[in-house]
């Protein structure tokens, strides 16, 4: 096993994280943890969610040609998309943010 | 019927009119005379009978009190009435039969056999229609055994009331029509006789042919009587995958690398090449198989679903190879150009007409296919979603699953997609610990319990503030659990006392169960801790040989960032502080190993080593060249090597050498290594037993010998198992031994030590000299097997050095380890076998610990894990400790003074803290320890 599935498997058993997405560029599901039965789901995500990367790259490359996007992060009220992006392809990684709440206040 | 007979029987002891149910039976007699003819009609009267009996006793079993069996009804009819039996048995048996042909309706029969029954049967619902009605309405109350009585009687009195309206003459020969639509045909066993006429001449034949091939079997050798079976057997269905034979051929043949990758891309073309091959035949049958009809028509869509799954497997199979998806899709493309301008033709091309156009047509886009290209594009794309949409069913899923494939191994193999799972994996841990980071790296929010009066103007800032507030009630709330179940309550009360709140523990499969024997922060990056894992227990061999250094950081506490696997345990372990990316490694082979962790490869090579053979970090491939150090030649292995564990390394910088590494080994020497060139060693000491005071006293053996001091005595050598240089000093060191003794020597001078410090009776695992190291302040503290810390201050003169023995009353085990706070100079924490940590500040009170923490009991052993490793975070009010079982705990300390105050300050702190060391006077010194802290 790769390094890199190491770490997705790592990934994956944080706690809170819903399911890790890899999307190529033309939105593809190269990648899905989100587990089968929810392809609905993470079609969306993957749609969804490239394209604000593709912006968000834009984004950046306009304030300063020389730059270039590596990583952000959505938080919203209910879950997290963590998303970095590349050359040809984007991981996506969804927490859910009240169970990950609830960890820490048990702690 | 023949329950309407029962009922009859039932009604009679009642005693209605006899004649009346007399009358009846004579209407039913006679019916039972014409289906008596009915019955005889059946060929196999036998078996109906026989079914008779059957039906009878289902009846026996369904109905509980009624006994339904025709014989025993018989018989109470006999004996209940005056009746006799004889004449009715004829007609209940013809009754019987008769209800039994209305069940078996579904049995199938020939023709003319069928007809008869049903005809009779007919007419004996002509005859005594409204009876067989009730009987069966009589059947089905029986078979589910009701037991009212009442119900019965009115049921029959509506029978007797339609009985006495009686059949009219008129009646009895009208014609009934009754349909037989009572039940639905079931089949419950369906066996096709084969029928055959016998005017079959087919059939005459084999027959013909039988007999005589019978008469020739007669004593013929070739045929003889066997069983054989003549039923198929049913099939079992199994799935199976298998792989194309992989066609072997052995040959002499010389190949080349270049050679292989052709043949393997070859494949693939060919595999390409092949389902265009299959697919454009298909369309080619199909155009020809409509053309050649007469007047046939193309049917578009069956030939452009096929264009469709062409073109995209060869998309798909040309892609790895490149150059051929431009051919593939112009072909696709131009075959897709003619179809649809057959479907603009109406979507007919007739007959004869059709074949010489479309077919010259197909010719045409073929040959000037960068042309028709062209023209068609415009139309065939426009074709081509249409057909897309039409039949994304089934290329669809024929798609994907190979494109992903080819993505996702050159994917996963991509630096790039590494780091960004990194950022992804740091930021998850981020946001789990964020609360716990921030306690680490010490806020000011932190220390809200003491800024209450500023909460009001804090809370507006931001929530995270209050959650720190929590965090810290929270803390109070643990703390004086924790507290609680020490046995010593005395600091409770204390003003501010000294925390300890868990943070991280560091911990992944790798680590479990490994003793940690050593960690150290890095200096350039306080964040980063080396581990070291390994076993001291020379027996424990299977585990003696694991070794690993793990790398945690904070940032994620569940999964080291770089790990380090050694073939044999490793001991000891330091950062340099010049060059913070190298570490050293000693392990219990006595070998010294120095890595380079900036080295981003996954293996992390030796950059030098010293130890026998090879076999050190033999995991790793012996590292031929590193741009740090010259790599170690065979010649120049060491001979002269440690040959026991190394019991600890220290990177001393020297104004002279630059940075040299000082390891002292069980072996009793301390040897200085220089990795300028490779790994030069300089013997610096070799530690010799002393005979020590203490021993003296304690020793039992024969005066004579201990106090002639034997000159033999310098020969034996003392394993050493500690060292420290004070602070800012390179010439003098000191050195702890397994006898109890401390030694002071000096880096120029190896034959004998300075001074030799004795008092401990045991070994003395750690000597550590204090931080704030001074010509006047010259402390160092020491903690041993014998349970001690103790506290010596070399200035002192001879037998007097010794200036405190910290001992917690409760502490019976052997104090592990023990480290100087590096922010205060009276603080230390020390961590013993029984699991505990204490942290002693020696100004506010140097008979007991201040603090004496505990981790939570484990619930299986209920014992606390022995503790071997304490050490202070350099720049963040953080203690980390490691255990046997391979788990390092984080902790926040609270309410230690961060005494920001000069050098000199810290000294004369530490000074007086050990001045006041009168301990012999107890009750005095605690006095004014209290005081002090006040």
């Amino acid at each position: 096993m790769s390094e890199v599935e190491e770490r997705i498997t790592r990934i994956k058993q944080h706690k809170g994280v819903k399911g890790l997405l890899i999307v190529g560029d033309d939105g593809n599901i190269i990648r899905n943890t989100l587990g089968s039965g929810s392809d609905k789901e993470s079609k969306s995500y993957a749609h969804h969610v490239s394209e604000i990367a593709k912006k968000a790259k834009s984004v950046i490359r306009d304030i300063n040609p020389l730059d270039d996007l590596t990583f952000f992060r959505i938080k919203a009220k209910r879950q997290e998309i963590l998303v970095a992006p590349d050359k040809s392809y984007f991981l996506i990684v969804i927490q859910n943010i009240d169970e990950d709440n609830d960890a820490i206040n048990r702690s | 019927m023949s329950k309407r007979m029962i009922n009859e029987t039932r009604r009679l002891p009642q005693g209605n009119t006899r004649s009346k149910v007399r009358a009846g039976m004579t209407n039913q007699y006679r019916g039972g005379v014409t289906r008596k003819g009915g019955v005889t009609s059946y060929p196999t009267n036998g078996s109906r009978t026989a079914g008779r009996e059957q039906l009878g006793f289902v009846k026996l079993e369904n109905g509980k009190e009624i006994n339904v069996h025709p014989d025993s009804l018989i018989k109470r009819r006999g004996t209940g009435n005056t009746i006799k039996a004889e004449p009715d048995q004829p007609e209940t048996m013809a009754d019987h039969t008769h209800t039994y042909k209305d069940e078996s309706e579904s049995v199938p029969f020939g023709k003319e056999e069928s007809k008869q029954p049903t005809e009779s049967r007919i007419r004996s619902g002509i005859e005594s229609g409204t009876g067989m009605q009730t009987s069966q309405s009589m059947l089905s109350s029986m078979l589910e055994g009701s037991e009212d009585e009442e119900n019965r009687k009115q049921e029959n009195m509506k029978k007797e009331k339609m009985k006495k309206k009686g059949l009219s003459e008129a009646e009895k020969n009208a014609l009934v029509d009754i349909e037989l639509t009572e039940t639905e045909t079931m089949t419950l066993l369906f066996i096709p006789g084969i029928v055959c006429s016998d005017q079959d001449e087919e059939s005459l034949k084999a027959t013909k042919d039988y007999k005589e091939l019978l008469k020739f079997k007669v004593g013929a050798d070739s045929y003889n009587n066997t069983g054989s079976q003549t039923l198929n057997l049913n099939q079992k269905v199994k799935d199976e995958t298998c792989e194309e034979m992989v066609k072997m051929r052995i040959e002499n043949e010389q190949v080349n690398n270049y050679e292989i990758e052709e043949e393997i891309r070859k494949e693939v073309e060919d595999k390409g090449a092949e389902f265009a091959r299959i697919y454009e035949k298909s369309i080619d049958d199909i155009m020809n198989d409509r053309l050649d009809e007469a007047k046939g028509l193309i049917d578009s869509e069956e030939l452009v679903s096929h264009i469709s799954i062409y073109s995209q497997m060869n998309n798909t199979t040309s892609q790895p190879t490149g150059g051929r998806s431009v051919k593939g899709k112009q072909k696709t493309k131009s075959k897709a150009g003619t179809t649809s301008q057959g479907k603009s033709s109406k979507n007919r091309v007739s007959g004869k007409e059709g074949e010489g156009t479309t077919k010259s047509i197909v010719r045409e886009s073929d040959t000037k296919s960068g042309l028709s290209d062209k023209l068609s594009s415009s139309s065939a794309t426009q074709n081509y979603t249409a057909i897309q949409s039409k039949t994304s069913g089934f290329p669809d899923s024929l798609m994907p699953s190979k494109m992903e494939f080819i993505e996702d191994d050159a994917m996963l193999q991509s630096s790039s997609m590494l780091k960004a799972i990194k950022i992804v994996e740091r930021l998850l841990t981020q946001t789990k610990y964020h609360k716990e980071h921030v306690l680490y790296t010490d806020y000011p929010q932190v220390e809200l319990p003491k800024m209450d009066e500023k909460k009001n103007d804090q809370d507006e800032n931001s929530g995270g503030i209050t959650s720190f507030g929590l965090g810290a009630v929270q803390n109070v709330d643990s703390n004086s659990n924790k507290s609680d179940s020490n046995s010593d309550s005395d600091y409770k009360d204390e003003k501010d006392p000294i925390r300890l709140k868990p943070l991280f523990t560091f911990e992944c499969d790798f680590t479990k169960d490994m003793n940690i024997t050593c960690m150290d922060f890095n200096k350039a990056n306080p964040d980063l801790l080396a581990v070291a894992y390994g076993e001291y227990d020379m027996n424990k061999i299977e585990k003696k040989n694991k070794g690993l250094v793990a790398f945690w950081t904070l940032k994620n506490p569940n999964f080291p960032e770089k790990m380090i696997k050694t073939e044999n345990s490793v001991t000891a372990l330091a950062f340099s502080t010049a060059s913070p990316n190298l570490i050293a490694v000693g392990d219990s082979a006595g070998g010294i190993l120095i890595y380079d962790c900036q080295n981003e490869e996954e293996d992390i090579l030796p950059v030098a080593q010293a130890s026998s053979g090879k076999k050190a970090s033999s995991k790793k491939k012996e590292s031929s060249f590193d741009k740090l150090t010259v790599p170690i030649a065979e010649s120049r292995e060491i001979d002269e090597k440690h040959t026991d564990i190394i019991w600890e390394i220290k990177w001393v910088q020297k104004p002279s050498k630059g940075e040299v590494l000082v390891s002292v080994s069980g072996d009793g020497r301390v040897i200085e290594w220089s990795i300028k060139k490779g790994l030069e060693y300089n013997d610096l000491m070799q530690l010799k037993r002393q005979a020590t005071s203490v021993q003296k006293e304690a020793n039992v053996a024969p005066a004579g010998i201990d106090d002639e001091r034997k000159p033999g005595m310098t020969f034996i050598n003392t394993g050493g198992l500690s060292l420290d240089f004070p602070a800012g000093q390179s010439a003098n060191y000191f050195a702890a031994t397994e006898d109890g003794t401390i030694n002071r020597c000096s880096v120029s001078y190896s034959e004998r030590s300075l001074d030799t410090y004795t008092g401990h009776t045991g070994p003395v695992y750690k000597v550590r000299c204090s931080p704030f190291w001074a010509n006047d302040c010259q402390i160092f503290a020491t903690c041993s097997y014998d349970w001690t810390v103790r506290i010596w201050n070399h200035k002192e003169p001879i037998g007097k050095q010794e200036k405190l023995i910290c001992r917690h009353q409760y502490l019976q085990e052997q104090v592990n380890d023990i480290e100087w706070s590096p922010d205060t100079s009276s603080v230390f924490a020390l961590v013993a076998d029984d699991g505990r940590v204490e942290i002693w500040d020696l100004a506010i009170n140097n008979l007991e610990p201040k603090l004496t923490y505990f981790d939570k009991i484990n619930k299986k052993t209920k014992s606390n894990v022995p503790k071997t490793c304490v050490r202070w975070s350099r720049q963040s009010p953080v203690l980390v400790t490691g255990n046997v079982q391979g788990v390092v705990h984080v902790y926040r300390t609270n309410g230690l003074d961060h005494v920001q105050v000069s050098h000199a300050d810290q000294v004369e702190r530490l000074l007086e803290s050990i001045k006041k060391e009168d301990y012999t006077d107890e009750s005095k010194d605690s006095k004014r320890g209290g005081a002090d802290g006040k």
